[in-house]
């Protein structure tokens, strides 16, 4: 009997969705908020993370030293601490058709005694401990390697002496000004030179003396050496990949390294946080789903006589329960969307404060937690389920 | 009034056979062998004092509910085979509610709740949704909500909504139990214009007057048929009253 199934109306359905949604404006603030709030932080969450773990792994730095060059220490001989000078020019100098800005660094502990003010009045010698990094660049500019800003400089000319650059920290340390002759020793090889410039890094490089490096190698009695060389290579990150690769194959005694957005260090506050950041993500989700649920069993109760009405009309379980989740989902997508997107510019601001650097939004983020959201909505919408068992006469005695 | 939605003529067929009909509550005993059958195009005027089991029988014969023992009946489907799917068809083909509550749906407007019924039905069709709200006179009502009706509006909707699948059987639970005399006229004026166009219609009432309007008068009392007024002759149950001769036309026979 009665063969035909119920058909589907897709007007009417989206209609009577609609009208289920506005029903009640006040709770529908409430679950798009819960929702809504819960997908932000999910998503602000996984944008971090993901974004974290991209930057960890495929990107490396696009301003300033992206890889480093340093000598291999082997288990056996873990004395080696510099490598040869001539490396410099094996190095090849392009990359897909752009220049590699390559400079090469020597590092040596060095006493810095300060012999005058700028004034050019003597004084009480100011001496101590500082590190001296001799350098030499090739290709590009110094600044394309170690991006800098010159916070005290003044045009001196001098004709009797070579020039030196403080990093800020030191200037600050020994009162140092441009224009200051200072003396650089190591055991008994000493190098005088006048400050040129005081430069800001906003790194380490702030606490060291910049000179040449043939002055460094003589102070440092290692003649032809060098410490580290550093290479700023442009181009996409496979690009910079395949260069890396084939300059290891190229220097087989070195250890050639890429330098990512976010260092070693950063790495291990990432993978600390990681595990943090996933399980607050599930307990924030698990709030959602229990403030929605509580806002379903509401709705349960207030729909009672609604579903009863709708199963005397003819309503199917199914199609009457349909009718209820496709609202759930609805409400789980919009306040996905909405919650994923204000999410994203939160991790944006978040991952400047916490790493100094503006998450990217990733658009992965936003399916991942519009689904969440939708299943979580879903999910929390199973006290509706319970509709399917109301029997129409006993809603109509005012028994259900 | 505009005539309302027009039944095929056919000729006089049992469309209702109700043989024995007993319905628990648990260890109430709601109705108790009831018996009668209903005519096509018949308007059947159901009475009784409260908890008599009227509304129980209209549940019945609508689908709503389950039988205890018994056969219902309707089109020569019986009801009690019925799975819950099927029974689920049955509603949306071929019954059309009107209840004393109005039960509309309150965040639709008139217009959609009648096409509720169609939607749950097959498929919804808005001009004939909105020619059945202009039949009941609510031709400029359609997009108020039931808030927005007084209760005679209300029951038209309802009205409209119950006819809009063209039913061949109406249950109407106490149609102008709620309603002003007014509305009362005008709810009754399209009741007796279905009955016309050659509905069935089983309604209960309390009210003698309404029931006067139709073809035939039935009261339950204690869950029995105490009163069919198509066989002339009140039927008197010997568990209602004990002395009443033997052989009178009680569904159950009484104990000595």
């Amino acid at each position: 009997m009665m063969p035909s199934p119920q058909r589907t109306d897709r007007k009417m359905f989206w209609r009577i969705i609609g009208r289920l949604l506005v029903a009640n404006p006040g709770r529908l603030f409430v679950i798009l908020l819960a929702l809504g709030s819960g997908a932000a932080i999910t998503a602000a969450l996984l944008n971090l993370q993901i974004d974290a773990k991209r930057r960890l792994t495929t990107e490396f730095r696009t301003l300033g030293t992206n890889v480093t060059i340093t000598p291999r220490r082997s288990s056996q001989d873990t004395s080696a601490v510099t490598m040869a000078e001539s490396l410099l020019e094996r190095i090849p100098s392009q990359s897909n058709g752009q220049t590699v800005s390559r400079v090469e660094f020597l590092y040596a502990p060095v006493t810095l005694t300060a012999r005058s003010s700028s004034s050019g009045q003597s004084e009480k010698p100011r001496s101590g401990l500082a590190v001296v990094a001799g350098y030499r660049f090739a290709g590009g500019d110094f600044a394309g390697i170690l991006p800098h800003r010159v916070v005290d400089g003044a045009n001196v000319v001098i004709l009797d002496a070579e020039t030196c650059a403080l990093g800020e920290k030191v200037a600050s340390q020994f009162h140092l000004r441009p224009g200051e002759r200072i003396e650089l020793k190591v055991k008994r090889n000493a190098v005088p030179c006048v400050v040129s410039e005081v430069w800001n890094f906003g790194g380490t490089e702030d606490n060291q003396i910049f000179l040449n490096l043939a002055s460094a190698q003589r102070l440092a009695n290692t003649p032809g050496q060098v410490s580290l060389i550093q290479l700023s290579v442009p181009g996409t990150p496979e690009q910079i990949e395949r260069y890396i690769s084939s300059l290891q194959n190229q220097l087989t005694d070195v250890d050639v390294r890429p330098i990512r957005q976010f260092t070693e260090g950063e790495a291990k506050i990432y993978n600390r946080i990681s595990g943090l950041l996933t399980a607050t993500v599930l307990i924030i989700l698990l709030l959602t789903f229990f403030c929605v649920m509580a806002a379903m069993t509401n709705v349960a109760m207030e729909r009672r006589n609604d579903v009863g009405l709708m199963k005397a009309l003819g309503g199917s379980v199914s199609g009457i329960v349909r009718l209820f989740f496709a609202e759930s989902a609805l409400l789980g997508l919009t306040s996905g969307f909405l919650g994923s997107t204000i999410g994203i510019l939160i991790s944006i601001w978040l991952g400047k404060a916490v790493f100094g650097l503006a998450a990217r939004p990733r658009l992965i983020v936003y399916p991942v937690a519009m689904i969440l959201t939708v299943l979580v909505s879903l999910a929390s919408a199973l006290p509706l389920r319970r509709l399917a068992s109301i029997r129409p006469a006993s809603v109509f005695r005012g028994e259900a | 009034m505009s005539t309302l939605l027009q039944v095929p003529p056919q000729t006089t067929t049992t469309q209702v056979v109700i043989e024995g009909l007993s319905k628990n509550y648990g260890e109430l005993r709601a109705l108790n062998g009831v018996s009668f059958s209903i005519e096509q195009g018949e308007w059947v005027a159901l009475m009784g004092p409260s908890g008599s089991g009227k509304t129980t029988l209209i549940n019945i014969l609508g689908g709503l509910d389950t039988l205890t023992s018994g056969r219902v009946m309707v089109d020569n489907v019986e009801l009690g085979k019925l799975r819950e799917s099927e029974l689920v068809r049955y509603r949306a083909e071929n019954v059309g509610f009107v209840f004393q509550q109005f039960h509309l749906v309150p965040y639709l407007t008139a217009l959609e709740n009648v096409m509720l019924a169609q939607y749950f039905h097959s498929v919804t069709d808005e001009n004939q949704a909105a020619e059945a709200l202009k039949r009941v006179s609510l031709g400029d009502r359609m997009t108020h909500l039931p808030s927005q009706l007084s209760g005679g509006e209300q029951q038209r909707v309802a009205i409209a909504r119950a006819l809009i699948n063209q039913p061949k059987l109406i249950l109407a639970d106490e149609p102008t139990g709620n309603l002003d005399e007014a509305n009362e006229d005008i709810v009754l004026g399209l009741f007796r214009e279905l009955h016309t166009s050659g509905h069935t219609i089983l309604m209960v009432t309390h009210d003698p007057d309404i029931a006067q309007q139709a073809d035939r008068r039935i009261e339950l009392v204690h869950g029995h048929v105490s009163i069919d007024t198509r066989e002339g002759l009140p039927k008197l149950c010997p568990f209602v009253h004990p002395n009443a001769p033997e052989g009178d036309c009680c569904d159950v026979k009484p104990k000595v």
